[in-house]
């Protein structure tokens, strides 16, 4: 079942196209891998598939739902990170939280601090939540953005760079977090990332970009077939240089 | 919407600025009441200038409307409208199934439920100060009025005032969100926010000595543009009974420059704020 359906999407900025004529899916269950190097746009791609930038052209349906005609019912099936996460400061993580869950009309004014609690059990921050957020490492900030993206039981988690600035140990928490998420909670996560040695080690599809343009997608299995004995990495920086 | 609205609600009262403000008000009202008690000295009894424990609250609004109200109002909005704007926090808001519309809405209403409230405790404060420290008089002089007005039609005189003030104030921040929402950091509203108020007080000011020194015979109600020039002297003028005053109807014309503000300032603010893209 398509959990994001994205068909021929355009965007401009002026004369530039920072995304042209764009169309792949993503299916239940998957974890899908948004590759492409700096400036390729995949921020801006995000920015309109959680409706914060409008598309030219093209559709775009979150469990059969168009973001802009349906936005209340499409974006109620997502949970998200666009760049880094940045909540209000002057809130603690759980206060912040609470703040946000209001914002879910799928969830009842008596399960709302529950809802809260749980996800911060999930993403191991319940020992933090009184803290304020301005007090929080680099890495608690990312899993409290995960947590504040799990907050509607979403369908779809949209991670835009979720390693950048984190460490060894960050990056490997937040992997197992995904994994388990996407295991125990059947969530499809959509993850763009420039790290590709990570990304190999989640995601069981991807999709490549160059200029704003779709260069290839499919699963991790006929990437590795297409590399051959290159790896990943070479077989990447090959395609962004032909 | 009301979930949104609570969400705004909680966190523009959760800002120090808020209870910064509200823990202020009582001080404010003291250091008002002791220039006012000193302003006494040299103001007998017998003018509407002399204070009194009735007419205490409206002394106390007109000596902190333009400055205490208005800046506070501009740090408000800037904080709700630029700050979370430009800074991306207003991104795990707009992540949400809700409109930029309601978004837009619910924040203005919150502000305005929270500047009703600032209002509310800053009368109830004067209030208390007037009948502490200023002397009960059976009737009251009002600027612009023909006769003496009883304490209990003070009452009403009074709330009257603080309604139009809060009117003016609604007035002079739909141009602080017009300039919060295009600019592009909190700085530069706050920048922006303050040079219009000086522009609004100075033109009152230029205007009436360009019209006197020059001669250009000019209409006097044109000073009205200006809200601050409203705040200062506009509300006394529209309450007024003094009959030369109601056949000019000043009031009808400050009314009309009111809404033309809100509407125009709050419509440009909504457009911006709603239809382009949010590259935050």
């Amino acid at each position: 079942m398509k959990v994001l359906e994205i068909e021929q999407i355009t965007k401009k900025a002026g004369r530039r196209t920072l995304v042209g004529d764009m169309s792949f899916d993503i299916m239940q269950g998957d974890v899908c891998g948004f590759v492409g190097p700096n400036g390729a746009g995949k921020t801006t791609l995000i920015r309109m598939i959680t409706g914060l930038i409008r598309p030219e052209e093209g559709k775009i349906r979150i469990e059969g739902f168009d973001v802009q005609r349906d936005r209340m019912k499409a974006l109620g099936q997502v949970g998200a990170i666009v760049e880094s996460p940045i909540f209000f400061p002057y809130m603690s993580g759980r206060e912040n939280l609470l703040n946000l869950v209001k914002l879910h009309p799928n969830i009842s004014k008596e399960k709302r601090a529950p809802r809260v609690d749980e996800v911060l059990r999930i993403v191991g921050l319940e020992g933090r939540g009184k803290d304020k957020v301005k007090t929080y490492s680099l890495g608690m900030k990312q899993r409290l953005g995960i947590a504040q993206a799990l907050l509607g039981d979403p369908k779809l988690i949209i991670l835009d760079e979720p390693a950048n600035g984190l460490d060894p140990m960050g990056i490997r928490e937040l992997r197992n977090l995904i994994l388990e998420l996407n295991e125990r909670h059947g969530i499809t996560f959509f993850v763009s990332s420039h790290l590709l040695d990570e990304l190999q080690r989640i995601c069981s599809r991807f999709v490549i970009i160059k200029e704003g343009r779709l260069v290839w997608q499919g699963t991790q299995e006929q990437w590795q077939l297409m590399a051959g004995s290159r790896s990943l990495e070479d077989h990447f920086v090959e395609m962004m240089t032909s | 919407m009301i979930a949104l609205l609570h969400s705004e609600w909680e966190r523009l009262w959760k800002r120090k600025i808020a209870w910064v403000f509200l823990i202020a008000i009582p001080f404010i009202i003291l250091a008002t009441s002791k220039y006012y008690i000193g302003h006494n000295l040299v103001m007998p009894p017998g003018g509407p200038e002399h204070t009194t424990a009735e007419n205490f609250p409206v002394m106390a609004m007109i000596e902190q409307l333009i400055v205490v109200f208005n800046v506070l109002v501009l740090v408000l909005l800037t904080l709700s409208f630029t700050e979370e704007y430009r800074s991306g926090q207003l991104r795990m808001i707009m992540l949400r199934s809700y409109s930029s519309t309601q978004l837009f809405w619910a924040k203005w209403i919150a502000f305005a439920l929270l500047m009703a409230l600032f209002f509310i405790i800053y009368l109830l404060f004067a209030v208390m100060a007037g009948y502490t420290f200023f002397k009960s008089s059976p009737q009251q002089i009002l600027f612009y009025y023909d006769h003496t007005v009883p304490s209990g039609d003070m009452i009403l005189y009074t709330l009257r005032y603080y309604g139009m003030a809060y009117t003016t104030v609604m007035g002079t921040a739909s141009v602080f969100i017009a300039i919060g929402v295009i600019s592009r950091s909190s700085t530069a509203a706050i920048g922006l926010g303050m040079g219009y108020l000086l522009c609004s007080l100075a033109f009152p000011l230029i205007y009436e000595m360009s019209n006197r020194v020059l001669g250009l015979g000019l209409p006097g109600v044109l000073k009205y543009l200006s809200l601050t020039e409203i705040q200062f002297s506009g509300i006394a003028v529209m309450l007024s009974n003094a009959k030369a005053l109601q056949d000019l109807h000043l009031g009808l014309w400050m009314i009309c420059i009111l809404v033309v503000y809100a509407a125009v300032f709050m419509a440009a603010a909504r457009l911006i704020f709603t239809k382009s893209d949010r590259w935050i």
